[in-house]
């Protein structure tokens, strides 16, 4: 009955542990943290900043070594040499210009899944978005090359369309085009926003179907046409959905090195002018200080998107 | 005190099973006695208790009282062992368990939001902390279902919680620390997401239970009437301190402070000017609604009573009683009157609203209040 | 002020040009993948070329006499099953540790275990480089596991940490309240709660594994995973339809856990107990 206050426990190690770890949790906290953390130091942090490091010294070109004296050069060459300036610039260009495209393209899907679609056919879109979205990268961009070839469907499609002069005209616009429709900026494009097009779907439907319905209500009843609505009611209360998108579209952008080599014309991003720095090169500095700008860049990208309350949308 | 207790032939035949929870007497061996020796609990620079000392005894029904932010859950939590006092002990029966964890006190808890584990059924979830002690299946079996019987849930073993009302949801929970037959029972604001009827029903179950059981029962509320209407002793907690432990009777006619006096019940407080006009020797005096008389000016004012002059500002009906507003040089007070009372000695009249009235009251029913 | 006698706000159906990018938007997202189903079957040697002449389902079979295909399907799933246990085992700690209570540099540590996947795949890719340099560890098999446990681990903690987040503290205080210790309390009441998340975390890791090339080039060295054999391909064109065989079966095979993943950590009916 109820004359023991202390309930007999049953012996063994078990229990001993336990009692400790009631005594002293921070003990449990850093036995359960320190394998993930060990492990994440050991393998990414400590040689991402080792590696950061390395941008400080120098690299000599004629033995084509690294010496170990401290410079700013190759921070410096980031803002002079005429060849990064230009890889910079085409990484952070594409990078914008498939956000936007993404978003354009995307915002009707994801307005029509949150606001039109319900059940079964809701499900169904979802599925129907997240195929693409997990289907191999690989296999995706390698059946783009396949459709934008010189032989392939689209070129065949508007050629019996009777559109190949107006594809010619396209091709032939500077910074749009390029020899043809798989070595243009716009076929690049065209793939980038074709990869990211899920991620920015997802996040703004979410972003849409939290409106609650009695803001929508309210606004009609305050003299608002369906057209004031969206502009002034939807179209502002998924900016955070469309932050949380841009997220993806843009730093997923800003770091690829594949599609860029498969799709467009030649003239390196950053992931593949780092590729090529550290590997034969081996200009590990160069290579080191064209890193910092990817993560300065997402860093700066994630911060303006969580102003924008792109983590509460995600 | 705890309040006079009959145990067995209280209880009505059918409803308790034979041989299940027969309580014990209560004060047996002092098992269910808990002490708070200047307990302090802060969370970094917040400091939710401050040095709280104070005793319960076995087997009463004890309420911790007091708003959102007081610390009354902190108190319970430390009860029960789920956190550890920045300073001082917990003493439970005599034994300091300040180190001890929760598992090995004999101290159970019903949780706020029930906390029925989601994938066991009501029956799994009442034999829990019987299978922890290592019961055997067959008997920790049926022990479960008398528990579920005694809070009249016995049909339901089989559900899963998802399947049960709020209420329903509450029992099983009661049961499930029951069972386990534990000197001390916990329950941190058990009632407060039922509607008020099935509230109310509660209460008078609750103080059943505690009566057949006598178990000492720690109550947490902010709900002053539930408080009042089920507890031997009352703590009243603001800002992490007691402001006053007595039982519910002497904090409604003895308020010791002006919180506890606005808090338990309703109360004018006079501060200042008005409570010197009425003659105080402390800094303000309480005076509760229904002891205030409303008369119009011309009417004669006992000898025993202290009066002031205001001007009605409002009536308000309540069915059984009318309730006045009067402005007092700023101030306004809220008096009370039984609409029975009419024509029996109380105001003759209702006074009309923006007329000048007197109210009045015996200085023997108003309180000094030092803090 | 209303101008004009309007009729109540409906919600009766899209308007046409809405319903018509819809449909545009989904056939834009399916093209290029019914594009591979398509030519999987294709009779030509030269896949790029369109209209298809002819349809055959020989390339199956061509496929699977391949050593080259099965060496690198192979690696793959050794890979994806080696690192989603260790993703698993280290995500769920750190998931456990970081979500337990609040602690100074928690938010630090929630950054750290997210920003394998939330900096591009360059980045962790060169770290792991470095990191393979410096520790002197000759590329193959145990390096590209090290480099996908990296962002495995990722997708285990995100998944695990929003589930512990919604599972309430109360759960776990009543049963150490009803006299459960620390230990039992884990495996009576926690492990339960997080199990169907620790799954959904590896499955998608595992897909996420099995598809990864761009840190997997740089830990590589010699061996070739799937992506990497198939990124191979792009210079063998008159290897077009074993390509697209592979790749058919590519999407099929990870589009499955996908799915799957996705039903288990959103369940219907979840009892919460409120």
């Amino acid at each position: 009955m109820g004359t023991a206050v202390l309930v007999a426990p049953p012996a063994g190690p078990l229990r001993a542990a336990s009692d400790l770890a009631y005594r002293r949790p921070r003990l449990v906290l850093w036995m359960l943290l320190a394998p993930p953390l060990l492990w994440f130091l050991a393998f990414y942090l400590l040689p991402l900043l080792a590696l950061l490091g390395q941008s400080l010294l120098t690299f000599d070109e004629f033995s084509m070594t690294v010496r170990n004296v401290y410079t700013l050069a190759n921070l410096q060459a980031l803002f002079t040499d005429a060849s990064l300036v230009d890889i910079l610039e085409r990484t952070l260009c594409t990078a914008l210009v498939v956000t936007a495209a993404c978003g354009l393209l995307g915002f009707p899907l994801a307005y029509y899944m949150a606001r039109y679609a319900s059940g079964r056919a809701k499900a169904w879109m979802y599925v129907a978005v997240m195929v693409p979205m997990w289907a191999s990268y690989i296999v995706k961009a390698y059946s783009w090359t396949v459709i934008l070839a010189k032989q392939g469907i689209i070129v065949w499609m508007l050629g019996a369309l009777g559109l190949g002069d107006a594809l010619d005209a396209v091709l032939a616009i500077p910074g749009v085009g390029g020899n043809t429709l798989s070595t243009s900026h716009l076929g690049r494009v065209l793939v980038f926003t074709y990869m990211w097009l899920p991620f920015m779907i997802l996040p703004v439907q979410a972003s849409i179907e939290r409106i609650p319905r009695n803001l929508l209500l309210a606004s009609d009843d305050l003299g608002a046409t369906p057209g004031q609505t969206f502009r002034n009611v939807i179209l502002p209360l998924s900016v955070p959905g469309i932050a949380a998108g841009s997220i993806f579209t843009f730093c997923l952008t800003f770091g690829d090195y594949i599609v860029p080599t498969l799709v467009g014309p030649s003239g390196d991003f950053i992931g593949t002018a780092v590729y090529k720095y550290q590997g034969a090169i081996g200009n590990i500095p160069q290579a080191a200080a064209l890193t910092l700008v990817p993560i300065a860049v997402v860093a700066t990208w994630l911060w303006l998107a969580k102003r924008l309350g792109a983590f509460d949308a995600l | 005190m705890p309040s006079t207790r009959t145990a067995a032939h209280e209880t009505r035949a059918g409803n308790l099973p034979a041989g299940a929870l027969a309580g014990t007497p209560p004060d047996a061996g002092g098992a269910g006695a808990i002490r708070f020796a200047a307990v302090s609990q802060s969370y970094g620079d917040n400091r939710v208790i401050d040095s709280l000392s104070f005793d319960i005894a076995a087997g009463e029904f004890f309420s911790i009282l007091g708003p959102s932010g007081s610390g009354k859950t902190t108190c319970l939590r430390l009860i029960a062992g789920f956190e550890r006092p920045t300073a001082g002990s917990v003493i439970l029966g005599g034994v300091d368990v300040t180190d001890v964890p929760p598992y090995a006190r004999d101290v159970n808890t019903v949780f706020q939001d029930y906390a029925l584990f989601p994938h066991l059924t009501v029956l799994g979830n009442v034999e829990y902390g019987l299978r922890m002690k290592g019961v055997a299946p067959a008997q920790r079996r049926a022990r479960a279902r008398e528990a579920l019987e005694m809070v009249e849930l016995g049909e339901l073993h089989e559900r899963a919680p998802a399947q049960l009302s709020g209420g329903q949801r509450q029992r099983v929970a009661l049961a499930r620390a029951l069972v386990n037959r534990p000197s001390v029972l916990l329950l941190d604001e058990p009632l407060g997401a039922l509607d008020l009827r099935l509230r109310e029903q509660m209460q008078v179950e609750l103080k059943k239970l505690h009566r057949q059981l006598g178990v000492t029962f720690v109550y947490v509320t902010h709900d002053q009437g539930e408080a009042m209407s089920m507890s031997d002793r009352i703590a009243v907690l603001l800002g992490g301190r007691i402001d006053q432990l007595a039982t519910p009777r002497e904090l409604y006619l003895n308020p010791a402070t002006a919180f506890v006096a606005e808090f338990v019940g309703t109360s004018n407080v006079l501060r200042g000017a008005l409570a010197a006009a009425v003659g105080a020797v402390a800094p303000m005096v309480s005076v509760r609604p229904e002891n205030i008389v409303v008369r119009a000016l011309h009417e004669p004012v006992p000898a025993s009573h202290v009066a002031l002059r205001g001007i009605l500002a409002d009536v308000q009906f309540h069915g059984a009683s009318n309730r006045y507003k009067i402005n007092v040089d700023g101030s306004v007070i809220t008096a009370v009157a039984n609409n029975a009372a009419f024509g029996e000695g109380g105001a003759a009249e209702t006074p009309s609203v923006g007329t000048p009235v007197r109210i009045s009251w015996a200085s023997s029913s108003m309180v000094f209040l030092a803090r | 002020m209303r101008s004009s006698p309007r009729r109540p706000a409906q919600r009766s159906g899209a308007s046409w040009p809405l319903k018509l990018a819809v449909a545009m938007g989904f056939a834009f997202l399916h093209f290029p993948i019914a594009v591979i189903a398509v030519y999987a079957f294709n009779s030509e040697t030269s896949a790029f070329t369109f209209p298809i002449k002819g349809f055959t389902g020989k390339w199956f079979a061509r496929t699977l006499e391949r050593g080259d295909v099965l060496d690198a399907i192979g690696l793959s799933l050794e890979v994806a099953t080696l690192s989603v246990l260790l993703a698993v085992i280290l995500g769920t700690l750190a998931a456990l540790a970081v979500h337990r209570e609040r602690f100074l540099g928690r938010d630090a540590l929630n950054l750290l275990f997210n920003l394998p996947i939330a900096l591009p795949g360059i980045i962790t890719g060169i770290a792991l480089l470095s990191a393979v340099r410096l520790l002197e560890l000759e590329p193959g098999l145990l390096t590209i596991v090290i480099g996908h446990v990296t962002f495995c681990v990722v997708m285990v903690y995100t998944n695990v940490s929003a589930r512990l987040r919604r599972l309430p503290r109360s759960h776990v205080e009543a049963s150490m309240d009803l006299g459960a210790d620390a230990l039992r309390t884990f495996r009576l009441i926690v492990v339960p709660g997080i199990a169907t998340a620790v799954m959904a975390g590896g499955l998608l890791a595992f897909a996420l594994s099995f598809d990864e090339i761009i840190v997997t080039t740089f830990t590589a060295g010699s061996q070739r995973t799937l992506p990497i054999w198939l990124l191979n391909q792009l210079t063998k064109p008159r290897d077009m339809p074993v390509t697209n065989v592979v790749a058919l079966v590519v999407i099929a095979v990870t589009t499955l856990p996908i799915i799957v993943a996705y039903r288990m950590a959103e369940p219907s009916g979840d009892g919460a107990g409120r």
